[in-house]
């Protein structure tokens, strides 16, 4: 029994009184079923209380009358504010699936980064080469080449994969730092940039035929958005509606279930993950057509990684990735702002690693309910009859539960002063 | 003994060893244990009875800590008793033995008993854990080496272990929820004597079973559960298994299934010659097995799980590769060819992991439904439009099935995981039955399923084969095997051991569980085996 039982027998267990022990012994952590809508509602108030640290953290560090507003009008209202939104948002629909869709088979493909930076390299390059193409021959030979460069950076990760079972995580992870000095090395040789001398590094700006139209939209809106929410919408589409999505769907439960249902694993990983690899190619495509018109190390702006957290708010839903895509845009557009008053980038970067802890916690923690501890009611007096105990809520699977008091003893009673203490 | 004490007694008489009173205990909407009245005698072995889902394991897992009841009072040796976790109910001297046993099967016997026990010395070599396993091992009468790997010894011999693990630790009351469940009938009567003499040495067993011939073979009292709720306590003399399948099952027993004469085709629905195959970790589990089904016949397969079953019935199904050997479908070689070519082929498969490998829980029953049909020409055409799926049709698919397999809803967007064990299950079973147009690969098709449904389970399965097709049943429960089998092999250590024509000349049960313990044939010339023959 727990200490509830038998208050007087333990004289001293810790800076608890026994009174308290049994009150905080007469809860429990039940596991539950959980639901699609249930997650989202966590991950909703996960994103609340982040922000509202966020907001805060702000208002008390940085003294400018109407902070916020300021940061509000910036980043929603003015003109550059609502380019420099889209701007942000278009890379992360792409670096986001590239996580995601791989993620349904069950890979997690880290390597968003380098495949981004492989896909703009190889569209660079086509560029370059073929400086004479007409503009939307120019443009679609771009995206194709990104596609393609991003799928053959995945190449070696995938056949380590399904060949040998060697853990994607690592390899795609590792061709990250292999292609940054890739890049470096075209962009201080046959690819440099005239005039930069020393510290920066950068390409020759690309043929203006290259260039994105802009959309005649609030000053002009990076037409690449288009793209990249018409690639979100079909692979939507066909994960949900097609033979090849639902046998997706049938790898990532598991072996047993893909081997007896007679999918092919091996092809779906492949398919699965050059998809999202190319996808993440055309990210950096978009953001080299659209905005910077010339390759650097930093073109990325770290959407690849990034893209790894949208892809975990989201769950695996392809309209979650829209939808925190745009929230993640909105972070890193306000933490612009801010950054002008005072606030340093890293602080930005600390706000989105919470929001991916706090949501992940939140959505597990949401497996379990905080239920009264059936028979609680006979604290101090045993004869009580449980009266109106523990409603056991809709629990199917009661297997996993963790006393309150239990997490709390162990706490006392290893703390600093010993459990033996006294 | 006196008689039966009625409830209401003061909760101290000191005769009783464990007392519940109006135990209750609910899974959402499902009442599991709804009002339970409870005594058990020192000195006896006192079986609970009742079908699949009557209550009897949630029961005792409150009995045993590992559920605490909504409400109710419990008392033990005349004391209240409210055990929150199993290691608290192990204090107070109840411990439960599993249908998983719950062994580390790369440690030995000795550090087995030890792990997890508070009252396991802190630092010991293994010799001392030994030489003290040893001394437990000894005095409980029980044969088995302490420095022996889990992994090397039998079933049987895993369940001793797991009874003297909880014996080591001091458990005057011990629970054994199902613990015939995986035994070969010899190995079931070596456990009863090992129970009849843990009664003599003073301890008090709760024997869970839904097995009438145990319950009298082994039993003091009898009670019976039926829907969560106690509907007798019985002592046994007073018993026969009539009453007490009645008093189970709250009828009269129907009409038992009985399997009528049908002429097998000469079509051979699957054959596998030599096959061998190896399991996950490369060790070679069916050896050099050749079978035959023919259209129209059912050929049971008996055998202790473990022996290879599982892999001859993923080779059949075209889930694992033949090492060696050949398969054929209908006539048509699918060696070395994958489950998809099988499904084509028109067999169907009722896998023995249904949760993990025959159904997504976390999808919609429609898209359960299809996972088959997508092979089938006729219906691939009526459910896609070119890659894409057409919603309507498929939902309209999935009720068909939910039809067919009277599954309790009929909501086809509903997750599988939401649904029963026994609904899954018999969503499975339609599904596969609508696969197998040749032959029907069946891996304890019926566990899970109350009596009533398994009777029309077993119904259904007589009258596809009646259709023609070719089904193949692999079951440890002899009843099934024997009731449904037009022919009956036996499976042990990965080789077909025996073959009987279940028609013309059925064999004893007897004669099927020595063979499933591995009795040679030379043993089993010899007229007087001893109940140690099957190990």
């Amino acid at each position: 029994m727990s200490s509830s039982a038998q208050p007087s027998a333990q004289p001293s267990t810790g800076r608890l009184t026994p009174r308290l022990r049994g009150w905080i012994s007469g809860w429990m952590l039940e596991r539950g079923p959980t639901s699609v809508t249930r997650d989202w509602i966590l991950r909703l108030v996960a994103i609340i209380v982040v922000l509202s640290v966020a907001v805060v953290y702000i208002v008390a560090t940085v003294h400018v009358p109407d902070i916020l507003g300021l940061v509000f009008r910036g980043t929603f209202t003015t003109e550059p504010g609502i380019q420099e939104l889209v701007v942000l948002a278009t890379p992360f629909f792409l670096t986001a699936l590239a996580v995601s869709i791989p993620l349904r088979v069950g890979l997690w493909n880290i390597g968003g980064e380098g495949q981004f930076f492989a896909g703009a390299w190889l569209a660079t390059g086509f560029s370059f080469w073929l400086p004479h193409l007409p503009g939307p021959l120019m443009i679609i030979g771009m995206l194709v080449a990104g596609a393609v460069g991003g799928a053959v950076w995945a190449v070696i990760p995938l056949l380590a994969k399904i060949y040998l079972n060697v853990n994607e995580i690592i390899t795609t992870l590792m061709l990250n730092l292999i292609v940054v000095y890739w890049v470096a090395y075209w962009l201080t040789g046959a690819w440099r940039y005239g005039f930069s001398q020393g510290g920066t590094i950068e390409s020759k700006f690309i043929p203006s035929q290259a260039h994105l139209p802009l959309l005649p939209f609030q000053g002009g809106i990076d037409s690449g958005i288009l793209v990249a929410v018409g690639l979100l919408a079909v692979v939507g589409f066909v994960l949900h509606y097609s033979v090849a999505g639902y046998r997706s769907r049938i790898v990532g439960s598991g072996p047993d279930v893909a081997a007896f249902a007679g999918v092919r694993v091996r092809r779906t990983i492949a398919v699965s993950l050059l998809l999202a690899a190319a996808l993440a190619g055309v990210a950096g495509v978009l953001q080299l057509t659209g905005n910077s018109y010339q390759l650097t190390p930093g073109l990325s702006n770290n959407t690849g990684y990034l893209g790894i957290a949208v892809a975990v708010l989201a769950g695996d839903s392809v309209i979650g990735v829209g939808v925190m895509s745009c929230l993640l845009a909105v972070i890193m557009s306000a933490g612009q702002i801010v950054q002008v008053y005072g606030v340093s980038s890293e602080d930005v970067f600390i706000i989105i690693g919470l929001l991916l802890l706090l949501s992940t916690v939140a959505t597990r923690l949401g497996q379990y309910r905080l239920v009264r501890r059936p028979g609680a009611a006979r604290v101090g007096s045993s004869t009580l009859a449980g009266a109106g105990g523990g409603r056991s809520l809709e629990a199917r699977e009661p297997t996993t539960r963790v006393g309150v008091s239990e997490v709390v003893s162990l706490v006392v009673e290893t703390g600093p002063d010993g459990g033996q203490g006294a | 003994m006196q008689p039966d004490r009625s409830v209401g007694d003061e909760p101290d008489v000191p005769e009783l060893k464990l007392r519940l009173r109006d135990v209750r205990k609910s899974f959402g909407p499902l009442r599991a244990v709804d009002g339970v009245d409870f005594d058990c005698r020192i000195g006896e072995v006192h079986s609970i009875l009742g079908e699949n889902g009557a209550g009897k394991s949630t029961l005792m897992n409150i009995v045993a800590g590992v559920l605490s009841p909504d409400s109710g009072e419990m008392w033990l040796d005349g004391e209240p008793y409210e055990p929150t976790s199993p290691k608290r109910a192990m204090r107070r001297g109840v411990g439960m033995v599993h249908q998983n046993y719950q062994l580390v099967p790369r440690l030995s016997v000795a550090e087995n008993l030890f792990l997890g026990w508070e009252g396991a010395p802190r630092v010991a070599s293994l010799e001392k854990l030994a030489a003290i396993a040893e001394v437990a091992i000894e005095k409980h009468g029980f044969h088995m080496k302490p420095l022996a790997k889990v992994r090397e010894l039998s079933v049987g011999e895993q369940q001793r272990v797991a009874i003297l693990r909880a014996l080591v630790r001091g458990a005057s009351l011990l629970i054994l929820d199902e613990p015939t469940a995986t035994l070969t009938p010899q190995e079931c009567d070596s456990l009863f004597a090992i129970m009849r003499r843990l009664v003599g040495d003073g301890h008090v067993l709760i024997f869970i079973t839904h097995k009438l011939r145990e319950v009298m073979a082994v039993s003091s009292r009898v009670t019976v559960l039926r829907a969560g709720a106690r509907v007798a306590t019985l002592p046994i003399a007073e018993c026969d298994e009539r009453t007490l399948a009645k008093e189970m099952l709250g009828h009269d027993v129907d009409s038992p299934v009985k399997s009528s004469r049908v002429r097998r085709y000469k079509e051979v629905a699957l054959s596998l010659r030599g096959g061998t195959v190896v399991d996950g970790r490369g060790s070679r589990v069916v050896s050099d097995v050749s079978l035959e089904l023919r259209a129209r016949e059912i050929v049971g397969i008996a055998g202790v799980s473990g022996n290879g079953q599982r892999e001859l019935s993923e080779a059949a199904a075209g889930v694992r590769p033949l090492r060696t050997g050949r398969i054929e479908v209908g006539g048509v070689d699918l060696t070395g060819r994958g489950a998809a070519d099988f499904i084509r082929a028109g067999v169907g498969y009722i896998p023995e992991d249904r949760l993990t490998a025959g159904m997504v829980l976390r999808e919609s029953i429609a898209r359960n439904s299809i996972m088959k049909a997508l092979y089938l020409d006729s219906d691939r055409k009526t459910l896609t439009r070119g890659p894409f799926l057409k919603l309507g049709e498929v939902q309209r698919f999935a009720r068909q099935l939910l039809d067919q397999g009277q599954v309790s809803t009929r909501d086809p967007k509903v997750t599988v995981g939401s649904l029963s064990g026994g609904n899954i299950q018999r969503l499975l079973i339609a599904r596969e039955l609508r696969a197998a147009t040749r032959a029907l690969i069946a891996v304890h098709p019926t566990r899970g399923l109350d009596v009533g449904a398994m009777e029309r389970a077993w119904r259904i399965f007589l009258a596809a084969r009646d259709a023609g097709v070719g089904i193949l049943l692999i079951s440890e429960d002899l009843d099934e095997v024997l009731t449904l089998s037009d022919r009956v092999l036996v499976m042990y250590a990965g080789r077909i051991v025996g073959e009987f024509d279940n028609r013309e000349s059925p064999p004893s049960r007897e004669h099927l569980g020595l063979l499933m313990g591995g009795a040679t044939a030379a043993e089993l010339e010899r007229p007087a085996v001893g109940s140690e023959a099957g190990r």
